[in-house]
């Protein structure tokens, strides 16, 4: 169901974090991640921290809340390996 | 070096929910080393247990949690004067028990830091042994934005 390994990989991360099955995560890739209001935040920083250790990028912070779906955080990804030369070893 | 004293000014936590005693080493927004005696007379001992006293391993993170905080509002002291710090998440593990006489040394270093929030890990070790390891998660809250109403339901 991934296109590439990145795809996968934020997969796993989020799953994990919004303590989702990464199936159902996948099915409403652009649905909006979380429901409780005020903690979307901490949600988002917690994803994005383990993302940057795994991909060794670093996220602005005002970009953090862009992370509000699947599609997103794996678009933020893509794009901080882009811009540093390392989207094509990820994939 | 940052005394009790100091630590009040830089954490809105008093007695009795304060439970750092002294900063011994500290940078800024990356990372501080605590410590924390544990006396008999701590008020927590009497109820956890009477027979056995043990320091309540909430205690310890709300340790490590106020740790962090001050690793986190060090460097600008001014900023979210007027804000609460909320928990929002803890993945922790309880190594040994602790009892009166020990004496807690907390080590945390930030994972990541953002102006409205932080990651801290961190663990609290007696006698260089580790007793606790933690990572936390918290947020600075406006106050105002938080419901303390709550409307009675009976079920």
């Amino acid at each position: 169901m991934y296109a590439d390994n990145v795809e996968r990989a934020v997969t796993e991360v989020v799953a994990e974090i919004s303590e989702k099955s990464e199936e159902e995560l996948w099915e409403q890739r652009d649905s909006h991640l979380f429901e409780e209001v005020g903690l979307d935040s901490l949600l988002a920083l917690e994803i994005v921290a383990t993302l940057e250790r795994k991909y060794r990028i670093e996220v602005p912070e005002e970009r953090i809340v862009d992370v509000t779906t699947l599609t997103a955080a794996i678009a933020l990804v893509k794009e901080m390996l882009r811009e540093n030369g390392k989207l094509e070893a990820a994939l | 070096m940052i005394s009790y004293d100091e630590i009040t000014r830089l954490i809105p936590h008093r007695y009795p929910f304060l439970f750092v005693d002294r900063v011994l080493e500290l940078e800024a927004g990356k990372r501080i080393r605590c410590l924390k005696n544990v006396t008999g007379n701590e008020y927590f001992f009497p109820g956890h247990f009477a027979d056995l006293a043990l320091m309540p391993g909430t205690v310890m993170i709300e340790a490590l949690a106020q740790c962090g905080l001050l690793l986190f509002r060090a460097g600008s002291p001014q900023q979210h004067a007027d804000k609460v710090f909320l928990l929002g998440a803890v993945d922790a593990r309880f190594l040994k028990p602790v009892i009166p006489g020990d004496q807690l040394l907390f080590e945390m270093v930030a994972e990541k830091v953002i102006s409205t929030a932080a990651i801290v890990r961190g663990v609290a070790l007696v006698d260089g042994q580790p007793v606790v390891k933690a990572k936390l998660t918290f947020a600075a809250a406006d106050p105002r934005g938080i419901d303390t109403q709550r409307e009675h339901r009976p079920t």
